[in-house]
């Protein structure tokens, strides 16, 4: 499948990231094979590997600007090669950092707690710094899920689309040729 | 969720498009007797039909109205004709350019819509029913556009008057143009607030919080500020508290840019903003997932649902489009008849398959873009993608295009609801 895009924006991280997983899901499709029919485990293993992808090249895309998105990389990183060396990794990490309890804030203790363990990275900054990173955080999380959405359509549904750019801020205009 | 207020909307919309049908109506008729008898008829009707129109609209301003009023009072002033036909060349400039706007990006905006369908069922909630307005009215000004897009549009044409209203207030004074000046000011206000909006629309945030709070926003200031502690009791000096003040600001500030970021925001209080913020990340986190599971799953696989409903897990094309039909067939009867009790329990039922329902027009609208692009392609890809694309069924009343290489339509009459709604299933993915 050959792909043009022609980005109206190139350096924007919707850009980046578009570029990047349609890439890694060329690379999955390539090394998926000619299998009729996957095993469920095959099926499950596939979903996982593209969940990867998207949030791998969702935090390639921000760079190492932002906390969680190093997190992401860094354990996806460590995912591969030394899972034991990820663990105790881990646990220094924890160590490493006092999180400051501040007492004042005691009954948000237990929500600030949650938030740390959702946005990736979270463990070891303070709440100020936590709030910071959960904002760009949604912000990269929005643009992941509707890029996936215009990926799906362009490329599994087929659908051409001329020129996005208009009165959206900024999306790629993709050119999709698919010859089999 | 508050599917009322959203319904309530909706239904002043399609009042609101009726009256506007008919106001065009009586535009066509008044401009072929420029001579009027009495001066006062036709402005003052024409702006009994604008009052009605805007008044209309749910969080409509009414300084708007008082403009429009004191339009009247001063109609004596200009000659009624060119009155009527300055109100006439605005209006369809407005309304020209939304619709210009409008279908530009309406492919992209169909495909966020039908993102944001797939998640939010208030959303599809209204997207049912404001259609079942539009397909009434054949020769209604907006017609088309909203066609494309329902919920949406309807967000930006609430935008655009409610923008008016800074726009009006500016230029209270002066007749005609001060009027004029407003509406040329909405229509770039109409699409300064396109953008945001869609930024904001693609991310599948319950859409129908954002005419909320953009309507309580509407150029003026969001959100409470928060108690700002300027203790100078004499505790100023003490380093730590000026730390703890300085601090406990950062951390307000974050909050507030938070607030801004995450819907249904209104919170006041930091425990449930807090958790607001972190339902909205699961939320998000769960839609990446499902979305990059479920859309891009690949090829040759069935999604795990059709799977256990089939026998075996069967891998051929022909056994998983038989299923398909079945499984469709069934889950119709059963969605028609939860549609008829509860809407929301209906919609549910279908997430839970992981189908969705999309208007008929958005459905077509894909399918038109497809089928303009495609036809070159149509030959080779139809044998391949014919049994593996998402399925769409749709009303056979709506406007269909015929061959559509990638998609298939079946008709589906859904409890009498002349609106036309369409399932969306991804039953097996696409083979590249």
């Amino acid at each position: 499948m050959t792909t043009q895009i022609i980005p109206s924006n190139p350096d924007s991280i919707k850009t980046r990231f578009t570029y990047s997983f349609v890439r890694a899901l060329k690379k999955l499709n390539k090394s998926r094979g000619a299998s009729v029919s996957p095993s469920m485990k095959e099926t499950y293993r596939r979903y996982h590997m593209i969940r990867v992808a998207s949030y791998a090249s969702m935090a390639s895309a921000v760079g190492s600007k932002r906390a969680w998105s190093r997190a992401v990389l860094w354990k996806i990183r460590n995912r591969t090669s030394h899972r034991a060396l990820k663990k105790k990794s881990r646990i220094h990490a924890l160590t490493r950092t006092k999180v400051r309890e501040n007492p004042r804030s005691d009954l948000n203790f237990h929500q600030e707690n949650d938030l740390r363990k959702l946005v990736p990275g979270g463990e070891g900054m303070d709440f100020c710094r936590l709030l910071n990173e959960t904002a760009h955080y949604i912000k990269c999380l929005r643009t992941q899920a509707t890029t996936i959405v215009v990926v799906w359509a362009v490329v599994v549904v087929g659908v051409i689309v001329g020129r996005i750019g208009d009165g959206c801020g900024g999306w790629v205009e993709m050119s999709v040729t698919c010859d089999k | 969720m508050q599917p009322g207020g959203r319904d309530l909307e909706a239904m002043n919309f399609n009042s609101l498009l009726n009256q506007e049908q008919s106001l065009q109506e009586m535009n066509n008729h008044q401009n072929g007797q420029p001579q009027m008898s009495s001066h006062f008829d036709p402005t003052s009707s024409h702006d009994d039909f604008l009052d009605h129109m805007l008044s209309s609209i749910p969080s409509s301003n009414s300084s708007f109205n008082w403009d429009v009023s004191s339009v009247a009072a001063r109609a004596d002033h200009p000659p009624p004709s060119t009155l009527l036909s300055q109100f006439d060349d605005q209006s369809t400039q407005l309304v020209s350019k939304l619709r210009q706007h409008q279908i530009s990006s309406g492919a992209a905006k169909a495909l966020m819509l039908q993102q944001q369908l797939l998640l939010s069922r208030g959303l599809a909630g209204n997207g049912l029913r404001s259609p079942s307005g539009v397909c009434g009215g054949e020769s209604g000004l907006l017609q088309i556009p909203l066609s494309v897009n329902n919920g949406d549009h309807a967000d930006v044409v609430d935008e655009s008057f409610q923008s008016a209203n800074p726009a009006n207030d500016a230029s209270m004074q002066g007749l005609f143009n001060g009027f004029a000046g407003s509406l040329g000011q909405t229509t770039n206000q109409s699409q300064h607030f396109h953008h945001p909006q869609a930024q904001n629309f693609g991310a599948a945030v319950p859409g129908m919080n954002q005419p909320a709070a953009s309507g309580s926003t509407g150029g003026g200031t969001p959100a409470q500020p928060r108690q700002r502690v300027r203790a100078r009791r004499g505790q100023a000096t003490d380093p730590h508290s000026i730390a703890e003040r300085l601090r406990r600001e950062r951390i307000a500030e974050r909050m507030k840019a938070l607030q801004e970021i995450v819907p249904n925001a209104n919170k006041t209080d930091k425990a449930s903003m807090l958790d607001e913020i972190i339902d909205y990340v699961k939320f998000l986190q769960l839609q990446v997932k499902v979305l990059s599971m479920s859309r891009l799953g690949g090829a040759g696989a069935v999604s795990p649902l059709l799977a256990d409903m089939s026998s075996e897990g069967n891998g051929t094309q022909t056994a998983s489009s038989s299923n398909n039909n079945e499984t469709m067939t069934v889950t119709e009867n059963q969605v028609a008849k939860l549609m008829e009790e509860d809407m929301g329990t209906a919609m549910q039922y279908l997430q839970g398959k992981g189908l969705c329902l999309m208007p008929i027009s958005l459905a077509t609208a894909i399918s038109t873009v497809t089928c303009h692009s495609r036809n070159p392609l149509a030959a080779t890809n139809n044998h391949l993608n014919s049994s593996n694309n998402p399925l769409i069924s749709g009303e056979h009343g709506g406007p269909s295009s015929p061959n559509m290489s990638a998609l298939t339509v079946q008709s589906a009459a859904i409890g009498g609801n002349g609106a036309g709604e369409a399932f969306v299933k991804d039953a097996t993915s696409v083979s590249k």
